[in-house]
């Protein structure tokens, strides 16, 4: 059994077992710097989206 | 992953091409310090790692600054040719310039890849494992093994943890930087957003009460504060303006006329424009503007007649004057003619007085001449006198040079008073000529006044010119005070215009205020909410993915120790027979600390390593790598060991002979050493086929001067 597969049957669930196999597929193609990158990605597109709506209620109530 | 030749160009302490055939089970390469063993090596790792094996972060000192290309050589190339999985592929590494890599990689269908595509294949290859890996489980090099022998135990678990094949739980560790993830913060940036906006409300409140108040001092109740109370002041506007421009007889403008309430914004700016336009264009205005004109026409003329006249008094005066102290010019005419006649009857009497004198004058000079035979003889009568020249010398003295004195003075007298009624006649003209040069100036004027004015020859001019002034006067007043009755009207329309736009910021204020106040009900803030929610679960969920990898990572270990325990005991013991550690226990846990796995090497419960020395922790750390070489799941078929033999005694050598004939029963070995016993022992051990390249010596031109053995030296 190779070391993805040991990690993922620690995993409690699904969600978490799909997560781990993104950022096992970042590892795959580019090593740490992927795992950093796939996690990083995830976290910017919540902080983006967060920011966007943001924006739109700064907008919305004007100055 | 096996190889089978290398061709290197260019590369370190290699001058020139050369080329090395890897097929035999055993690559034994030898020699002493310096010959090029070291770069043969390096070779192999640059081209699986480029760039990679360069720099600090390699934890090697050696390969700070370190220089790829040799100095003597234009390029530099290694090519390794390997198989995988019985296919063959040829790795090739170039370097351009002082740092470009280009790889490029045959594959067994002939194909070439490069770019993107070659480093992903050359990954695939690699398994994945990195440089680190690399260097602690495939290649034992003599800086790294210094961290299994150094004190520090977090450097040495780590590198335990490569050597076992377990740094990919590490890269999961590190690689997941849970510590950059602060879901808090999202949540801090709504509170902060909620306060932001109370803090707004409470502003706007404040200004619409401000407001409220400054339209309550102007009579306006709250409850016309609304857009219809707006509307009916635009429309009262509209009508006042209306009315206004009919009583006027001028029209509103196009545009204002069209415009509808419905924009109250643009009613407004329109208006300010036509209030603007009727301030200058009404009649009166321009009615103003011509009395103003006139006036400036009437001043002007004033002043010039004025001007004029009094300039025609004096002038009229400074003749008269003249005149009387002078006489005109008829009578000064006279006195000069008078004068000039008494000049020419002088001018005569000297004549004749001259020439009486002459006659004397000449008698005397013919009486003083030589030969005259007598002296007392007048040559003009022939009369004779007693000293006749004593006589007429006197006479000429006395009477006739006093006498033409006498005239030129009485001439000269007479000159000058001819000269004074010659200036005074000048004088006189030209009093003259001013005069009746203003004169017909002035005529000039009160001809074109009276014709402008109207007037007759017996009107006074001035005095009329008096009473239009004051009746244009009268007038201007009058249109000034109706000009003021008009403005005064526009002024208090557009004071409107204020009070319009103060209902205009209450009532945007408002709606601002009761939007601010229900956007914690609105769909955007609930999604608000959700992405932080949303980023504290990934954290979370980070987390539990971090805790069943350091839990897998522990388990992992702990099998993997398990599996080689015995075997690292034994080489351990083989390797230094030492005489207190009959069997050596590994024990693995987790750190509590880092949460990483924590490996305690001991003997009856003990710590050993502070009891061994260098050479025993070598062989400590040559016993882990080793054990682990045998394992099923090693990912590649060979190891490289770079001068194994350091510190080790005579007995430890022959016994690391005996232990790497072991390991190449089922694993290729690249081995280099400058060591003669080990190379010895190995010679005498191995008893698989081996190629033995010596590295006899190195020259710059050349690089290593190496010769081939094969199955024994």
């Amino acid at each position: 059994m190779g070391t993805k597969e040991k990690i993922k049957k620690n995993l409690a669930n699904e969600e978490l077992k799909e997560l781990f196999e993104e950022i096992y597929e970042g590892f795959s193609n580019k090593g740490k710097e992927g795992i950093k990158e796939t996690v990083e990605n995830k976290v910017n597109k919540i902080k983006k989206e967060f920011e966007e709506i943001k924006m739109k209620i700064e907008n919305a109530i004007g100055g | 992953m096996q190889l089978k030749k290398i061709r290197i160009t260019g590369f370190r302490g290699f001058n020139g091409t050369q080329e090395f055939d890897l097929s035999s089970p055993v690559i034994i390469l030898f020699g002493e310090n310096g010959a090029g063993k070291s770069s043969f090596l390096n070779a192999i790792e640059w081209c699986l790692f480029g760039e990679e094996i360069v720099g600090k972060a390699t934890g090697i000192r050696e390969r700070v600054n370190w220089e790829i290309k040799n100095r003597h050589s234009k390029e530099c190339i290694v090519e390794l040719h390997i198989t995988q999985n019985d296919k063959k592929y040829i790795v090739k590494r170039i370097l351009k310039g002082k740092s470009k890599h280009i790889l490029s990689i045959e594959s067994p269908d002939g194909d070439t890849l490069s770019g993107d595509e070659a480093y992903e294949k050359l990954s695939e290859l690699l398994h994945n494992i990195t440089f680190k890996d690399f260097m602690s489980s495939v290649y034992q090099h003599q800086e790294v093994i210094r961290f299994i022998l150094t004190q520090e135990p977090r450097d040495r678990n780590e590198a335990i943890d490569r050597l076992l094949g377990l740094s990919q739980y590490r890269n999961f560790i590190e690689g997941i930087d849970l510590k950059s993830i602060k879901p808090e913060k999202l949540q801090e940036e709504i509170t902060s957003l909620e306060r932001e906006i109370e803090a707004k409300v409470k502003v706007w409140e404040e200004q619409i009460e401000s407001y409220e108040k400054e339209l309550k001092e102007k009579n306006i109740c709250e409850p016309e504060i609304c857009e219809k109370g707006i509307k009916r002041m635009c429309d009262e506007i509209k009508d006042k303006l209306s009315k206004f421009t009919r009583e006027l007889g001028i029209n509103l403008s196009e545009e204002f006329k069209s415009v509808t309430l419905d924009n109250v914004n643009e009613f407004l700016e329109l208006g300010k424009k036509e209030i603007i336009r009727l301030r200058s264009e009404m009649p009166d205005i321009k009615r103003q503007k011509e009395l103003h004109e006139k006036m400036l026409v009437i001043e002007k003329n004033k002043s010039n007649f004025e001007k004029l006249k009094n300039d025609y008094e004096d002038k009229q005066q400074n003749l008269k004057n003249f005149i009387e102290k002078n006489g005109n010019i008829e009578k000064l005419e006279e006195k000069l003619k008078e004068v000039d006649q008494n000049i020419k009857f002088k001018k005569q009497e000297r004549k004749n007085t001259n020439q009486h004198g002459n006659i004397i004058k000449e008698a005397l000079d013919y009486l003083n001449s030589e030969g005259v035979p007598d002296k007392n003889k007048c040559p003009v009568c022939g009369s004779k006198t007693d000293n006749l020249i004593e006589h007429l010398d006197k006479e000429y003295r006395e009477k006739f040079e006093r006498e033409l004195k006498k005239i030129d003075e009485e001439i000269e007298d007479l000159q000058r008073k001819k000269n004074k009624i010659e200036n005074l006649i000048r004088d006189g003209e030209k009093l003259q000529k001013d005069f009746e040069e203003v004169k017909e100036e002035f005529s000039n004027l009160q001809t074109k006044l009276r014709k402008d004015l109207g007037l007759t020859e017996r009107d006074d001019v001035l005095h009329c010119i008096e009473l239009k002034k004051k009746k244009i006067e009268e007038e201007i007043n009058k249109i000034t005070q109706n000009i003021k009755e008009k403005q005064g009207h526009l002024t208090q329309i557009e004071c409107q215009f204020p009070i319009i736009e103060k209902f205009l910021h209450v009532i945007e204020l408002r709606e601002k205020r009761e939007k601010a106040r229900e956007i914690t009900k609105t769909e955007n803030w609930r999604k608000l909410e959700e992405k932080a929610e949303g980023l504290k679960r990934l954290r979370e969920a980070l987390e539990n993915i971090v805790e069943s990898v350091k839990k897998t990572s522990l388990e992992d270990a702990q099998n993997k120790i398990d599996l080689i325990k015995q075997k690292v005991s034994k080489n351990f013991k083989n390797l230094t027979q030492h005489p207190l550690i009959s069997h050596l226990q590994i024990e693995v846990k987790e750190d509590r600390r880092t949460g990483s796995n924590s490996y305690n090497f001991q003997h009856d419960g003990k710590d050993v390593t502070p009891i061994l020395s260098q050479g025993q922790l070598n062989s400590l750390a040559l016993s882990i790598f080793l054990s682990m070489t045998e394992t099923t799941d090693f990912p590649f078929s060979f190891i490289m060991l770079d001068d194994p033999s350091q510190s080790l005694g005579k007995e430890e050598k022959e016994k690391l002979a005996d232990i790497l004939n072991n390991i190449s029963q089922n694993r290729d070995l690249i081995l280099s050493t400058m060591d003669g016993e080990l190379f010895q022992f190995l010679n005498e051990k191995i008893t698989k086929e081996k190629i033995t390249y010596v590295f006899e010596d190195w020259t710059p031109e050349e690089g290593p001067i190496v010769s081939r053995e094969k199955n024994g030296y």
